[in-house]
């Protein structure tokens, strides 16, 4: 695994990598890891999400968004943490409308941060 | 394991979590980290290992932080628990304090706070395991009270009796609650009549906290 410099933050970019490894102590390769990590147990916690909203089971929606969001708030995806925890919040309460509206957009900004952290780790 | 290491059992289901945990606890060199993903892997590792000290996220599927705390202490073990907690989990934390959970850190500062914390709760075991060992070593506890024929006085005179329980035996809550309800009634008698009998319901409840045998109280009106 290499990964020997600093990523440079892009102005579009989802997360904010810098700020994300200075929250670390400046440990580039525990970032490293815990975005690999991040990569590799992504598609279990999205196929809890997707098994939850199937089942319409309030619980493991909040479950799996709890989850999610424990998962990228390492990478200051402040978006993809505000949605996960908006779905956390909402799956018990919300119309399902809505709830369906909020998985979408989670899932449409934890992809992005996938993409993100697949380019600085590759 | 050498002496003065410390081992530690973290429980999340999480694996970044496992991992940012662990990579939090191993720059104390005196901690043996070992991680599990489940409430009922960690009471299997804890039968087996006795850890010094549990880190549990209080959210998890299945067995959560809270239930882990209560199916060891129904084990009888008493580790300590510290739990890492979420946005969301504020009634869930007052249980499991309340279950006996020794303390907690938010999630969101476990890179600076959990350290921190696990060090304060170490020292604090520590006293209790010193403490317990002493008081184990006590064969008699004698107090000598002089009261006046004061009802009023009996409500202090149950609670200082009650802490000093709690300090000689750990007296648990509903024990507590009936020694201490014994207590008032054998203490409001004996204020009005000049005259204390340590039987029935109050000896019932002292036996039951194994604790009749080195009371010597006095009461003088």
């Amino acid at each position: 695994m290499t990964f020997s410099t600093t990523p440079v933050p892009s102005t579009s970019s989802c997360c904010n990598l810098v700020a994300a490894i200075t929250k670390l102590d400046g440990d580039v390769e525990l970032f490293h890891n815990l975005a690999k990590l991040f990569i590799d147990t992504l598609p279990d916690q999205l196929c809890e999400l997707t098994v939850a909203m199937t089942e319409g089971c309030p619980r493991k929606i909040s479950d799996a968004a709890h989850s999610i969001k424990g998962s990228v708030r390492y990478f200051l995806a402040d978006v993809a943490y505000d949605a996960a925890q908006h779905l956390e919040l909402i799956s018990v309460s919300g119309q399902r409308s809505d709830i369906d509206s909020a998985c979408e957009s989670l899932l449409r900004e934890v992809e992005k941060l996938r993409c993100e952290l697949l380019a600085v780790t590759r | 394991m050498n002496s003065g290491q410390i081992a530690i059992l973290v429980v999340d289901d999480s694996a970044l979590e496992r991992l940012m945990v662990g990579h939090v606890l191993r720059q104390d060199s005196r901690f043996i980290v070992t991680a599990v993903n489940g409430g009922q892997e960690a009471l299997e590792y804890t039968a087996v290992h006795r850890p010094n000290l549990v880190v549990t996220d209080l959210r998890m599927p299945g067995m959560n932080g809270l239930e882990l705390i209560e199916n060891l202490r129904s084990a009888g073990q008493y580790i300590p628990v510290v739990l890492m907690t979420s946005f969301g989990s504020e009634e869930l934390v007052v249980k499991a304090l309340k279950a006996g959970a020794a303390s907690y850190v938010p999630k969101l500062n476990l890179e600076h706070g959990l350290l921190k914390t696990i060090r304060r709760v170490l020292v604090l075991a520590e006293h209790r395991k010193h403490r317990c060992q002493t008081i184990d070593e006590l064969t008699i506890s004698e107090w000598c009270f002089a009261l006046e024929s004061d009802p009023d006085s009996v409500p202090y005179l149950i609670s200082h009796l009650l802490n000093l329980a709690v300090q000689l035996n750990q007296t648990p809550g509903e024990d507590a609650t009936r020694v201490k309800r014994a207590l008032k009634r054998v203490l409001s008698i004996a204020a009005a009549s000049g005259t204390l009998e340590i039987g029935g319901e109050l000896r019932e409840a002292l036996e039951a906290i194994n604790y009749s045998s080195s009371l010597k109280t006095t009461v003088l009106t």
